[in-house]
């Protein structure tokens, strides 16, 4: 083994080293035995049926969230606003429900879901328009609307969809039964889990099998080198927006009409926010994205267990969750900086020439030669 | 006529109350104005921190414990500002000597949210509801309080009000003025030219993000020891995410960001003095200062073409070897 292989199995030692290092140490100031409580996360997350239940449910908007996400960072869209998608989504899909009471479910339920897409889509657009239109910054933009999002949901649920009899809770009554998404068996796992699963086979044939995946990463590697091809970046940050949005808005859909069964405060529990991390974690490829959802699905899971099991406050395995996902994410960008070149997933350095994308795009119908207007001074540099 | 009269006399009910409105606009943007302070600082730079939420967090906590234990306000934004800074080091590190990509950027400082949070939740449980922390006084300034409107405005405000109004001041100064902050901008505009001049970029880098850190911890402290008066849990309420904005709203501009601040700020009071009768009216005040930012962007970006001071390495790690 030589030292230049080796380098990556050195920054996991200590990305993942200094993790396992704080939660030893925190725990045993705690005085409680590390080994234990890690135990307890384990089975608490995946070791009984009530937790690996709870995993999978926690796990289904975050597969659908993220698979969006992929689409949107692949192509530098950063879309952090899928908080503020879910939760229109999640409301859009309320309103369906609470507005048609006694409407057949048949009808209603797709309504429902049909709702969510089109509404978390339109909320995802605004920033990629500005973005398009005015070059505003996409960042700030979905991150105000989250708590527009937010600040909306907050304000029916107390007021004019507020449950009569909920004896001051804020959220909706419960829908009628016909409204709810079909469940497997008795568990919390809902039909939301194979659209997820859907989604997240979807984009990674996107990615890895079409021209049009080809066109996502191109976009994402600089806006002058898919012009050079021929392809208009507005048109595929408009598609990955929308395209996440809607996926945002169907967990949020899955949440009110698979889990809960009614639209409450806070319905999102920040998951939008996590899945950026679940993205991150699963270094923006679809299959270990798909994995980091169960990871950290189960982490939730498995830490709430835990400070039940422990008494610990809750803030201790927020701490701890956080500070070992901060040691995981500098394991796994020192692990990329000190093997040296591109990430993997960067389709030029997969694909070998650009002689070989060109050829690739040339023989897909959209592809035109080099527009006028790009001359030598663009690429002299 | 009466009605006008009546307003311009400064002893009326109706001026009476105009005075109270605006000191407590002042009063609410005390809080938010170092925030957004510390983001122009880390985002000038080029270094984004999205954690601006959990720094605020951590700095509300630090600075009422350290109030609380030391009977010195003073102390306890100092502390607060130092608690900050020092949780900022775990994002500069990364961030700068790490060089991580945009996207990992942001879920560092997503992280730091939560995290600070957490921390704030952990060490602050035996201060909620916690009442003996020196808070902050009322400090009228020598003859400015005495004029008549004005001074009761702007010159009998809490002490830590006044410190954060001056801090938009000094970091003008400082960024505008001097060579420390010429040389920061030009790390946040072209790096790889700052660097050919023998400005080190990570240095600068680190630095803008610890410091920004600090100004976020003290924004927190100035929450907690003087705007609100008391710790709970959550004590922020968004304020953190509402600085981000509002870095975008004054345009990157310290002084700019006082005007913005005092808008915002304004929202804010005027929320709590609607009648009850209409909660919408409320919500409607709390999504304004949001949709603030997103309705300016794109006039700041595009109308101003060419004088958006959005620094152009915003986000992106600077490689030597890369040039750029």
């Amino acid at each position: 083994m030589t030292f230049a292989a080796s380098r990556p199995a050195f920054a996991w030692l200590l990305g993942l080293g200094g993790a396992i290092a704080f939660f030893l140490l925190f725990v045993l100031v705690l005085d409680r035995n590390p080994f234990t409580v890690f135990g307890a996360v384990l089975v608490g997350a995946f070791g009984s049926d009530v937790g690996l239940n709870r995993t999978i449910a926690r796990a289904i908007p975050l597969l659908l969230l993220s698979a969006g996400l992929l689409l949107a960072f692949r192509a530098k869209f950063w879309n952090i606003g899928l908080n503020g998608a879910m939760y229109m989504g999640a409301i859009a899909a309320s309103g369906v429900a609470l507005y048609n009471p006694t409407a057949p479910g048949w009808l209603i339920l797709p309504l429902m879901l049909l709702s969510a897409l089109a509404v978390g889509a339109a909320w995802s657009l605004i920033p990629a328009l500005l973005r398009v239109w005015f070059g505003a910054s996409e960042i700030i933009v979905s991150l105000m609307l989250n708590y527009v999002a937010a600040r909306i949901g907050d304000f029916l649920v107390i007021s004019y969809w507020k449950d009569p009899n909920g004896r001051g809770f804020p959220g909706t009554a419960t829908f009628q039964e016909g409204f709810w998404l079909p469940r497997l068996g008795s568990s919390n796992v809902h039909l939301g889990l194979l659209f997820g699963v859907v989604a997240m086979v979807a984009v990674w044939l996107v990615l890895s099998r079409t021209v049009w995946g080809l066109r996502v990463d191109l976009v994402g590697q600089g806006a002058r080198a898919a012009q050079y091809l021929g392809i208009s970046s507005a048109a595929v940050l408009l598609a990955v927006a929308g395209v996440s949005g809607a996926l945002g808005g169907l967990a949020g859909a899955g949440e009110v009409a698979g889990l809960n069964h009614r639209l409450e405060a806070g319905v999102t529990q920040d998951l939008g926010y996590t899945a950026i991390l679940v993205v991150s974690l699963g270094l923006l490829r679809p299959w270990l994205t798909a994995v980091a959802c169960l990871a950290v699905a189960g982490l939730l899971v498995g830490g709430t267990q835990v400070q039940l099991q422990f008494g610990l406050p809750s803030a201790v395995s927020g701490v701890l969750l956080w500070a070992i996902l901060y040691g995981v994410i500098n394991a796994q960008n020192l692990a990329e900086r000190w093997k040296g070149g591109a990430p993997p997933f960067r389709p030029a350095a997969r694909e070998g020439t650009a002689a070989a994308v060109v050829s690739r795009l040339a023989a897909s119908s959209g592809a035109r030669g080099p527009r006028d207007g790009l001359g030598s001074s663009e690429r002299s540099g | 006529m009466t009605a006008v009269t009546a307003l311009l006399d400064p002893g009326s009910v109706e001026m009476g109350v105009i005075i109270a409105f605006v000191a407590a606009v002042v009063r609410s943007g005390a809080a938010l104005l170092p925030a957004t302070l510390g983001a122009i600082v880390t985002e000038r730079s080029g270094a984004t921190n999205l954690g601006v939420e959990g720094l605020m967090l951590v700095g509300a906590v630090a600075g009422f414990a350290a109030a609380s234990q030391s009977g010195s306000p003073v102390v306890g934004v100092l502390t607060a500002s130092a608690a900050g800074g020092l949780l900022c080091v775990t994002h500069a590190i990364p961030v700068v000597q790490g060089r991580v990509s945009p996207e990992r950027q942001l879920v560092l400082g997503l992280i730091l949210v939560y995290l600070g949070d957490a921390l704030s939740r952990l060490f602050g449980q035996p201060y909620v509801g916690h009442s003996s922390a020196a808070l902050d006084t009322r400090f009228a300034v020598p003859l400015l309080a005495d004029v008549p409107v004005l001074g009761e405005m702007l010159f009998q405000q809490r002490g830590l009000v006044y410190w954060s109004y001056g801090l938009a001041v000094a970091v003008w100064f400082v960024l505008y003025r001097t060579r420390l902050g010429l040389h920061l901008r030009a790390v946040g505009e072209e790096p790889a030219a700052a660097d050919a001049l023998g400005v080190r970029v990570d240095l600068y880098r680190f630095g803008a993000i610890v410091v920004g850190g600090m100004l976020m911890g003290f924004a927190g402290g100035v929450l907690s020891l003087s705007t609100i008066g008391a710790w709970t849990e959550g004590l922020t309420g968004g304020r953190g995410w509402i600085a981000l904005g509002l870095v975008t709203f004054a345009n990157w501009h310290p002084l700019w960001a006082i005007a913005g601040t005092l808008l915002f700020g304004g929202f804010e009071a005027a929320q709590f003095r609607l009648p009850a009768a209409f909660p919408g009216a409320q919500y409607l005040l709390g999504i304004l200062p949001y949709l603030a930012p997103i309705a300016t962007l794109p006039l700041i970006t595009a109308r101003m073409r060419g004088r958006s001071a959005a620094p152009a390495a915003l986000g992106r790690p600077y490689f030597r070897e890369a040039r750029g």
